[in-house]
């Protein structure tokens, strides 16, 4: 299946900002590459994009659905992995210890901080991307914000 | 202290992360992974859902009936099916801790009941206002007051006891209270305990620039609305009990004159 021009054209134009967030909200096992493509194809069964009154929007509520997703699989696995015994080595890619506290974060926590802190997006417009209330978008920003001080505090002894 | 441009750095270390791939060669990847696994429309994807449900359930079946067959009365064989038995029990013991979190999960729909009886059992894994005289039974509602008056806030988005809701937020309905500029404004929550972390958004009804900043965590506590005259959007988020796992919001209309 070949993609119509106009949408190449689009989702070239969203790949590099979709990325990032990728790399911000999604878990460490999966290169954000890959969720943005998994992203595109669950939009693609879903409906033709030009279907999309914001495509950008619907890709960035998908990746941080399908992050929550992973990073649910993946905590089963680790328990269940756990209960067989040590392994020789571990697979789990890990992150440099300065990004650990926020890595550690939930995804949709991390998708509020990093549009409100990094894009710089207000509140409104975070909540209209991710389909969620203003409200909820504080809230989160808030909780998010207090885990990582807390976090960090405890690192720092 | 975690500043914005802490998060800023860290944040940019993990969206640069990983192997990029580029825009072409990510959509030829696409292109190639939808001609190997054409759209299917609805009516297909339905009976692909139903077939995977009808497995599932199958699944279910299989697990409780070698629970039964294996352990009916509660001392299963120990051999090889043993190793399933352990599994499988093991399994079953995670279904009833996660009923019982149901009731406590519903309790902040009787929030409004601050006193829980002494007797009221725990339950594992979430300490309750019987543990933690810090914890009120659900989210407390807070009063706005100044020298005019005083009004309730509303509530807004709220994780207490393991359950969370969002709410609208702020806007038309919102009830609104009128203050004079620089006067000293008091919140108080309706409960015997104090929380352990206050943060206070003021924001204009018409947007603009947000003004942020930590309160004091006593209960009630207070802050001088230093604004200008118009209307603004106040949200105070508070946090409570010793290991801080509750949260809520409460807001209101403030009318500067």
């Amino acid at each position: 299946m070949r993609l119509a021009a106009e949408h190449r054209l689009a989702l070239e134009q969203l790949y590099e900002p979709l990325r990032r967030f990728a790399g911000a909200v999604g878990p460490p096992e999966i290169e954000p590459d890959d969720l943005v493509q998994e992203a595109l194809v669950g939009a693609l069964r879903r409906r033709p994009l030009g279907e999309y009154d914001d495509l950008g929007a619907y890709l960035r509520r998908s990746i941080v659905s399908l992050s929550t997703d992973h990073r649910r699989r993946f905590g089963r696995r680790r328990r269940v992995m756990s209960r067989l015994g040590p392994a020789e080595h571990s697979s789990t890619p890990t992150y440099p210890s300065d990004v650990a506290e926020l890595a550690a974060l939930p995804s949709d926590q991390r998708a509020v901080l990093y549009l409100g802190d990094v894009e710089g997006y207000p509140a409104p417009e975070i909540a209209r991307m991710l389909g969620i209330s203003a409200d909820a978008v504080r809230a989160r920003a808030s909780r998010a914000r207090r885990r990582l001080r807390m976090e960090m505090q405890e690192e720092m002894g | 202290m975690t500043t914005s441009n802490d998060i800023r750095h860290r944040f940019e270390v993990l969206a640069e992360r990983g192997h990029r791939r580029g825009a072409p060669a990510l959509l030829d990847a696409l292109e190639a992974s939808l001609a190997e696994r054409p759209l299917v429309n609805g009516a297909r994807l339905h009976r692909h859902k139903m077939a995977r449900l009808a497995i599932a359930a199958t699944s279910i079946a299989v697990v409780a009936g070698t629970i039964l067959v294996l352990r009916p009365d509660g001392s299963g064989d120990v051999d090889r099916e043993g190793v399933l038995v352990t599994g499988a029990a093991s399994d079953t013991t995670t279904s009833p801790s996660t009923t019982e979190a149901s009731p406590t999960s519903e309790e902040p729909t009787a929030a409004s009941t601050p006193v829980v009886p002494s007797n009221t059992p725990t339950t594992e894994g979430f300490p309750t206002t019987t543990s933690s005289p810090a914890v009120p039974a659900g989210p407390p509602p807070a009063t706005i007051s100044g020298a005019n008056g005083a009004v309730e806030m509303e509530q807004g988005s709220t994780c207490w006891d393991g359950l969370c809701a969002d709410t609208i937020g702020p806007g038309e309905q919102t009830p609104s209270f009128s203050v004079d500029g620089g006067e000293t404004l008091t919140v108080t929550w309706d409960s015997a305990d104090s929380p352990s972390r206050v943060d206070l958004s003021i924001e204009p009804v018409e947007g603009g620039p947000r003004i942020e900043r930590d309160l004091d965590t006593s209960n009630p506590t207070t802050f001088v609305a230093d604004l200008g005259p118009g209307s603004y959007y106040v949200i105070v988020f508070s946090v409570w009990g010793e290991r801080d796992r509750d949260d809520t919001s409460n807001f209101v209309r403030l009318d500067v004159r």
